[in-house]
């Protein structure tokens, strides 16, 4: 009986832990696991380099830590066990795969496969139980439950028939022809995965980070966060305090990726800077410090040092003016940089990968991303606008609808149409992000809506009053009272040599021209 | 020994002693050797592509490249920027490939080009000091022309692609023509007066930022017309004139939009936005820019590290670099003199600081380290980086009397 009891207590206290620890963790956040995703070719012509990087961002908002390489780099053995899973991007069907070793290990390999794009072996296609079948000049109509979205017109598309009963699928393709027959856009049999076509946007992105999700095995769930991306100090500030209101006026929370200077910090401007961020902060958003645009930062010595420095030192201005960031937002090929990701972005547990502008300014590029607790996966709200029933549409990993700062008051109207147009439950940072930032001595934390700095719960509106201080513009020279000295006397000797000879001059002048009037 | 110096004054004239001394100085630099110059710091492209040539070596800053590739198909490579340097470029290339290749340029013909008009400018220039004196102190100012004009901070510059050696070159010539028509050295006043506009010309033309130098040259020609007598010949020198102008305009116009996009964000963060006593954001922002942009203060176009913002964004073109201009830093400056003379200061701080440091003056194969510098023949440029005094309303007073002392 006393055995009994003391089992009963045991898993009354077990119960009351998972409680405790499980129910904030929503969703919970799996341990990282490592993938390899191969590629054929960047073909950039055709923005291969943006589906690489899409990809990439999408493995990592499902909490996986992905290495890049071309099937070039490609050697035998590479996929070893340690992987999760393996990836493989058709980015060139006219190419396709030609590494006869990774396909080889490819088929060997036990763990989860994902196929994206063109050119499906039949090895592949018979380990997702299905028959592939090539359609060409066809424009699809992308479909998953209420929602559908038209997909451009598409030249050729290998699409699976015969599926196996136990496979899942995400979204139909249908022809606009009648009676056409519909093909499943995303199949997932046991652990293969496919799906025919890639897309850096819009309803297929979803359904693909689905497929994903459900190869992967990665349960993440949750509803979009509205982001307003394109804010740096220099942006219209009065716009963005006019959204701020507007969102929190429609309910609407919200987060803004911002870059910021670390230097003229004491400026009136960058006051008015952190004072528009802290009316986001107080208006029912959250900020991410968005990493910089990048010059040339390899052609120093101590690249690492520079950046660990200038995430310090932004840190310690915005904590100054009671500004708390609640992540780090960057562009995704900061995550393939090992001097980027370990000295600026593994800074913070939390992420919103945005999608790559070219070109990309590399460091020390390594293909190896890491994965954080948190990462959302940036994508942009315009590329919804097409969606018919988005509210229908689940999206599988942390996912950010990103909007630009308008620049202009016109502009800001289309974009209010544009947020209350897309008609989704937003996902509330307040009720879910636990999250960490630290650089130098700074530890800015947030959970359950409260910010917290070095460990003391702040207020944002706990603001430190600091007036302009005029920077000090001396430099240090030796011999400076020589130097002073001399100058001050030649000024008064040339000064008195020019009055000396504009009185010749005129004298000159003068007698020259008595000689013509005698 | 009075004897021999009276047959050297006899046959070495001070003007023909400093063109000889300049020659074996100069001509040992450039073409003895292993050579010198200055390393390429990554503008040469602007002078070789468009004249059929490209870089052999991937160097940059370090080492003095000798060797360029000479084009053997149609260039498609079109100027970057409105220029008359290919003048002297393409008369380099020609003697190159009249006298060494047709497939490889040697950067020493390049420094020929310019070694001939340098000796011509310092015989000219001797000559309007001395006039036809040949006094003891006459071969002593020869040899001071050489020792400031020849100087190795100026001299390095001729065998490389840059345009300075034109500029350099061009202002000798325009102040020796005028110093020449002063004095009267010559009985003909034509061929100096027709020197002075090609000289002025060339040199308003040689880059974009000295269009507005025609201006300048305008009012030194004005004092020509009081040479001239008859209508005829005053009609001919208002022609030169127009000439010049026109010049200075038609290079002003072809300033493309990057270079002046780069020249106006430096004018504003490396200028407008420094040595302020007051908080300068809140300044701008009463002349009707953004004051956020006051953040920008000390910002490079170029980005060598990490920025907030790109310059070169649409963004910082349409909400900064298209609000302002000319007029517009004009009425800044007007209303805040305060600044615009700490500004002054610190650029005549660094004015005669001639040579330049961040690139290397040596060849790779004689030995030097990366960016070493040529210590030899730079006594006058490293006198005056050392003791030239810096208050900016010094040069203000020197070239008040200048300009004067030139037409009294």
């Amino acid at each position: 009986m006393k055995r009994s009891v003391k089992w009963l207590l045991l898993g009354l206290c077990w119960g009351c832990l998972l409680i405790a620890f499980g129910w904030r963790s929503t969703p919970v956040a799996a341990a990282s696991q490592r993938v390899l995703l191969v590629y054929d070719s960047k073909n950039t012509v055709a923005n291969g380099t943006a589906k690489i990087d899409t990809v990439q961002r999408a493995l990592t908002s499902l909490n996986l830590k992905v290495r890049t390489v071309s099937q070039n780099q490609y050697h035998k053995g590479m996929l070893t066990q340690a992987y999760a899973g393996v990836v493989t991007m058709i980015n060139w069907p006219e190419v396709g795969l030609t590494n006869q070793t990774f396909i080889h290990d490819r088929d060997q390999f036990q763990g989860a496969k994902l196929h994206i794009g063109d050119n499906l072996t039949a090895t592949e296609a018979q380990a997702l139980g299905a028959q592939k079948q090539k359609v060409s000049l066809k424009q699809f109509t992308l479909k998953a439950q209420q929602a559908s979205q038209q997909l451009p017109f598409s030249e050729t598309m290998t699409v699976l028939t015969q599926t196996h009963a136990n496979s899942t699928t995400f979204g139909t393709l249908a022809t606009q022809e009648k009676d056409a027959a519909t093909y499943a856009y995303g199949t997932v049999y046991q652990h293969n995965g496919y799906l025919p076509d890639w897309r850096n946007n819009g309803l297929s992105l979803t359904l693909a980070v689905q497929t994903m999700a459900q190869v992967f095995q990665r349960h993440m769930q949750q509803q979009p966060m509205l982001t307003i991306t394109n804010v740096t100090p220099y942006s219209h500030l009065t716009l963005l305090a006019h959204l701020s209101q507007y969102c929190e006026n429609h309910n609407i929370p919200f987060a803004v990726s911002t870059t910021t200077v670390a230097q003229n910090t004491t400026m009136a401007a960058y006051k008015r800077f952190t004072k528009a961020l802290r009316n986001v902060e107080n208006h029912n958003g959250v900020v991410y410090l968005q990493t910089p645009a990048v010059g040339n930062p390899g052609a120093y010595a101590q690249p690492q040092r520079e950046l660990q420095n200038l995430i310090s030192n932004e840190l310690v201005a915005f904590a100054q003016n009671n500004v708390f960031p609640v992540g780090i937002s960057s562009q995704g090929y900061w995550n393939q940089d090992r001097v980027y990701r370990q000295n600026f972005l593994t800074k913070t547990n939390s992420w919103l990968l945005l999608p790559d502008h070219q070109p990309t300014t590399f460091i020390h590029e390594d293909q190896q991303g890491t994965a954080v607790k948190q990462s959302f996966l940036a994508v942009s709200a315009s590329s919804f606008n097409t969606v018919k029933s988005l509210a229908q549409v689940q999206f599988a990993a942390p996912t950010a609808l990103t909007v630009k700062l308008p620049a202009t008051q016109a502009k800001l109207q289309a974009v209010e149409r544009q947020i209350t147009g897309l008609n989704v439950t937003w996902y509330q940072p307040a009720g879910h992000l636990d999250t960490t930032l630290q650089a130098g001595a700074v530890k800015v934390s947030y959970r359950d809506g409260q910010y917290f700095l070095n460990g003391r719960p702040k207020m944002v509106n706990d603001v430190v009053k600091q007036n302009f201080k005029q920077p000090t513009y001396q430099h240090v020279v030796r011999l400076k009272g020589f130097f002073k000295v001399q100058g001050m006397i030649l000024t008064v000797l040339f000064s008195v040599i020019f009055v000396i000879l504009i009185g010749f001059i005129w004298l000159g002048r003068k007698i020259y021209r008595n000689k013509y009037y005698r | 020994m009075k004897q021999a110096v009276a047959k050297f004054k006899k046959y070495l004239s001070p003007a023909l002693f400093a063109v000889l001394l300049a020659a074996i100085i100069v001509g040992w630099l450039l073409f003895v050797p292993p050579i010198h110059g200055l390393a390429d710091n990554g503008d040469f492209y602007r002078a070789i592509n468009s004249n059929g040539m490209y870089k052999l070596h991937d160097t940059y800053l370090d080492y003095v490249a000798p060797k360029y590739g000479i084009y053997q198909y149609f260039n498609e490579n079109h100027a970057a920027i409105f220029s008359s340097q290919p003048v002297f470029v393409k008369t380099a290339l020609f003697l190159n490939q009249v006298f060494y290749s047709h497939k490889v340029f040697d950067i020493r013909f390049m420094g020929l080009v310019y070694y001939g008009l340098f000796l011509g400018a310092i015989y000219l220039l001797t000559k309007a000091l001395v006039v036809s004196e040949r006094r003891f102190r006459s071969y002593v100012i020869a040899a001071l022309v050489v020792l400031v004009f020849g100087d190795s901070s100026f001299t390095l510059y001729f065998n490389t692609f840059f345009a300075e050696p034109e500029m350099y070159l061009m202002l000798i010539y325009a102040v020796a023509a005028l110093l020449l028509l002063a004095r009267h050295c010559y009985q003909r006043q034509w061929p100096l007066i027709v020197l002075y506009f090609v000289a002025t010309s060339l040199l308003v033309t040689s880059k974009q930022q000295n269009a507005p130098l025609a201006l300048s040259f305008m009012v030194g020609a004005l004092g020509l017309l009081m040479l001239v007598q008859s209508k005829v010949r005053r009609l001919a020198l208002a022609g030169l004139m127009a000439v010049l102008l026109a010049a200075g305009v038609y290079t002003y116009s072809n300033i493309n939009s990057y270079f002046s996009d780069i020249n106006n964000y430096h004018a504003f963060t490396h200028g407008v936005l420094l040595y302020s006593d007051q908080d300068v954001s809140q300044e701008i922002k009463k002349f009707g820019i953004s004051e956020q942009f006051g953040l920008m203060r000390s910002e490079d176009y170029y980005t060598e590290k990490y920025t907030a913002l790109k310059p070169s964004s649409k963004y910082v073109s349409h909400q900064l670099l298209s609000k302002y201009n000319l007029p517009w830093l004009f009425k800044y400056y007007a209303l805040h003199p305060k600044q615009f003379e700490a500004l002054l200061d610190v650029a005549a701080r660094d004015f005669m600081i001639t040579q330049v440091k961040a690139t290397g003056d040596y060849v790779k194969a004689a030995g030097h380290k990366p960016r070493a510098q040529l210590t030899f023949f730079t006594t006058y440029s490293a006198l005056m980086g050392a003791f030239f005094p810096r208050p900016v309303c010094l040069y203000f007073i020197a070239s008040g009397k200048l300009h004067w002392g030139i037409w009294h």
